[in-house]
């Protein structure tokens, strides 16, 4: 990306460029930032800015930052030590801390975050509530009112209603961070009758849907039912 | 999805593939785009294998049975 490409990001408001960057793959957000840093000072600020806010203020992309002539100091050497690259630091940015701490309770990778922001389908590897194991694998995604949340894979052997509390009281934290008064909880291509037909009884109703492309695409089938959790 | 499989497809078992993605620290997501892409699953029958490989359940229809009582209860809470 020229020059020429990153000044559709200038005179803009800076949450809306975050969002926008947020949003593309992994690779574009790369090539976007080293780009503005690279191109002035601007741009090199309204890079290191985005870093900060998508929680990319690290790695290879962070050496080039703090090593780039247009250097602002938004950025310090200290995150090369991973002093600030941590969950438990001060968020910045559009993010708020309730915010950071649901999106990673629920096993949202932190690269991840921008694209929760953008209104994309993101993958989440759910840890157990007494240990780091992953036990349970699926996908949240911001609507405007709601946070939608599919459950695709539970892994747990053993902590079965556990993990279904946890999940939902994760879920519903995101939604309350998000501001969104709704969660609308999706069971994805259920094989057990008697699974579906309780759900069925507690008011979940089938429809199909598209598989979010982090799970590769297509049309699945799902029990779907919204909770409001201003409720009680 | 820039995914590289090309390693897993060398692999003529769905689960060996599966536990070697699993070993090479790829997440839930990516474990089954790797099943579906590279074995040609769909998203049930991708869960499956993982299941299965993993060790979790003889089927899913038996893992999902053991949630019966659990979503039951945890819809009651």
């Amino acid at each position: 990306m020229g020059v020429s490409g990153v000044s559709k990001y200038l005179f803009r408001p800076v949450d809306e460029v975050v969002r926008e960057i947020g949003a593309l793959p992994a690779a574009d957000q790369d090539a976007t930032l080293r780009a503005l840093l690279a191109a002035s000072r601007t741009t090199a600020t309204i890079a290191e800015q985005a870093m900060s806010a998508l929680g990319l203020d690290r790695g290879a992309l962070l050496e080039y930052a703090v090593e780039d002539p247009w250097r602002s100091g938004l950025l310090d050497e200290r995150s090369l030590l991973n002093v600030r690259a941590t969950l438990l630091e001060a968020p910045k940015g559009p993010m708020t801390r309730a915010q950071i701490d649901a999106l990673a309770a629920m096993g949202i990778e932190r690269e991840h975050f921008g694209r929760v922001l953008a209104g994309c389908s993101v993958s989440f590897d759910m840890p157990a509530v007494t240990d780091t194991q992953q036990v349970m694998g699926g996908f949240v995604q911001l609507t405007p009112d709601s946070v939608a949340s599919g459950v695709v894979l539970v892994r747990d052997v053993g902590g079965g209603m556990a993990t279904l509390l946890a999940f939902r009281r994760r879920a519903n934290a995101l939604a309350r961070a998000f501001d969104r008064p709704f969660v609308d909880f999706m069971g994805c291509e259920l094989k057990n009758e008697r699974l579906g037909r309780l759900l069925v009884r507690n008011g979940f109703e089938p429809a199909t849907v598209e598989v979010p492309e982090v799970f590769g695409g297509g049309m699945m089938d799902v029990l779907t039912k919204r909770f409001d959790t201003r409720e009680p | 999805m820039n995914d590289d499989f090309t390693r897993y497809a060398q692999i003529p078992d769905a689960a060996a593939a599966y536990r070697a993605a699993r070993a090479d620290g790829l997440k839930t997501a990516a474990c089954i785009r790797m099943l579906r892409d590279t074995f040609d699953l769909g998203l049930g029958d991708a869960k499956e294998v993982m299941l299965v490989a993993d060790g979790v359940a003889a089927s899913r229809d038996a893992h999902e049975a053991r949630f019966v009582d659990d979503v039951a209860a945890a819809l009651d809470d």
